[in-house]
């Protein structure tokens, strides 16, 4: 898919953008995902908040869609960064983007949490939950390649049959265990594997180079200030 | 269907985190074994994690770095003080403590701490999917869930050979997992129970009926990831079976918090505790 043309206002090479924070957490902004996360690994606490600038608010974002509860996404979101400034040697970058590593364990926690606390089971994620919603905060600061990649993400789940994005959704967003979600949609379990990973399988392929790429001058097809990237 | 294409389903399941405890825990054998599957995570993992993008964006609570901030802070006072220009030089290393040896120790010289790291190199190993990767499992004793990490480090010290008892902390999630090995011994894994200062330890602790709890041995924990402790306790120290054990952080070093089998109770708070039957 082709980026439409002036829609970014991106500086080529640049890291994504990350809420304001201290000065000298701003000073790191220009350092890239591995040399923070280094620098968390030395005891640098303006290096964590530099990477909470950066991944915040998506991982905020995450958890509250998860957990509905704003307090509970908060308490998720604490514990996220803590195990990082305990422990950010956990993450190996063989294993994938550090944003990834983030994401995956801010889900993880999100969905433990609704899992043990039956309380907190407001949870729903009807497939068509993510259409059509408009952010709740657009911000001057967010990078517009932040809203293009929701775009494309967005769009890359509509394009799923029915069934596979149902899947999905009430996995990632709902929490469900396949079990449980073969019973919410009264199909048997084997279909529901079989779902994901066709899903999982289309959606990889319409995100086609969206995944690793950390600024709008990585993906293929970008265009920058109305110039080719 | 092939048989590994059964696999390839439980990588993307587990992307999602909608693994059933027991698909988990295949994928956790299979993977190690495994390059295909193990790249197909990676690719995995990267595309879940782009689902995340699609929410609706929210706006970052005022307060909730300063949370953070200061929750570092009461681990780490210098955090903050450093300068980008200036690195600190801090060793992270991962330790384990054999209570046996320290207690001998303890008992010769009063030394400090053992660095073993083995238990923890083999824990990381059988963790196919990276040692950050935690989710649920449901405990087949019911005693409550606890994180894949903890059960792939109890496959390791082979735990269907003991009773498993898992100890919650006050949130009920489970914190550590004591094995109790018909030999008598006792092994202790434990998963996200905080770094303890240099002039404190945790202290496991057995309890039976209304009799005073009995330290059963002592651990240092380093850095809040899983870590084991073999041997943390031995039938000798406890003369049966307790009812309940107990880990409480108490003050004082190697070898100046409570000997196991003294006659003293714990002063330090209560982290997590659970029934043996």
């Amino acid at each position: 898919m082709t980026l439409p043309r002036g829609r970014t206002g991106a500086t080529p090479g640049a890291v994504p953008a990350q809420a304001p924070g201290s000065q000298a957490a701003d000073a790191l902004a220009g350092m890239d995902d591995r040399g923070l996360v280094a620098r968390v690994c030395e005891g640098d606490g303006h290096a964590l908040e530099a990477l909470y600038g950066r991944y915040g608010r998506a991982c905020f974002s995450l958890a509250r869609r998860i957990l509905v509860d704003e307090q509970f996404a908060q308490d998720c979101v604490q514990e996220v960064f803590l195990v990082l400034w305990r422990d950010a040697s956990r993450y190996d970058p063989s294993k994938g983007s550090f944003s990834s590593w983030l994401i995956a364990m801010t889900h993880h926690k999100a969905v433990d949490a609704v899992r043990r606390e039956e309380t907190v089971r407001k949870r729903r994620a009807a497939p068509d939950a993510l259409d059509g919603a408009e952010s709740d905060a657009p911000s001057v600061d967010d990078a517009a390649w932040s809203t293009l990649r929701q775009e494309r993400v967005r769009e890359a789940l509509k394009t799923l049959p029915a069934p596979q994005r149902e899947a999905l959704t009430l996995a990632y967003f709902g929490g469900y265990t396949q079990r449980e979600i073969a019973g919410l949609t009264d199909t048997p379990l084997g279909t529901v594997k079989t779902r994901m990973l066709a899903g999982m399988q289309r959606m990889k392929a319409g995100l086609d180079g969206l995944s690793r790429a950390s600024t709008v001058s990585d993906v293929p097809g970008a265009f920058l200030n109305g110039e080719p990237a | 269907m092939t048989a590994h294409d059964r696999y390839l389903e439980l990588v993307y399941g587990h992307a999602l985190s909608s693994l059933e405890p027991e698909d988990e825990q295949a994928l956790v054998a299979h993977l190690p074994a495994c390059a295909e599957c193990s790249r197909a995570l990676v690719e995995a993992r990267e595309t879940a994690g782009q689902l995340a993008y699609a929410v609706d964006t929210a706006e970052l609570p005022p307060g909730l770095f300063a949370s953070i901030r200061e929750s570092v802070l009461a681990e780490s006072p210098d955090a903050f003080e450093l300068t980008p220009a200036a690195p600190v030089e801090r060793q992270a290393v991962a330790k384990v403590v054999s209570i046996e040896s320290a207690r001998r120790r303890r008992l010769e010289t009063r030394a400090s701490k053992i660095v073993a790291v083995a238990a923890s190199v083999s824990v990381a190993a059988i963790v196919g999917l990276g040692a950050w990767n935690v989710s649920l499992q449901r405990d087949s004793s019911k005693q409550g869930h606890y994180s894949q990490a903890i059960g792939a480090a109890l496959a390791v010290m082979k735990a269907e050979t003991g009773q498993t008892v898992a100890l919650k902390a006050a949130d009920g999630s489970v914190t550590a997992v004591a094995v109790m090995h018909t030999n008598g011994s006792m092994d202790l894994v434990t998963d996200g129970l905080a770094p303890n200062a240099k002039n404190s330890r945790y202290v496991l602790w057995g309890q039976s009926g209304i009799e005073p709890a009995v330290p059963l041995g002592d651990f240092d924990v380093d850095q809040a990831r899983v870590d084991t402790v073999p041997a943390v306790a031995s039938s000798s120290i406890a003369s049966e079976r307790p009812q309940r054990l107990l880990i409480s952080k108490e003050s004082g070093t190697a070898g100046k918090t409570p000997l196991p089998g003294e006659n003293v109770a714990p002063t330090g708070p209560i982290y997590a505790q659970g029934e043996t039957t």
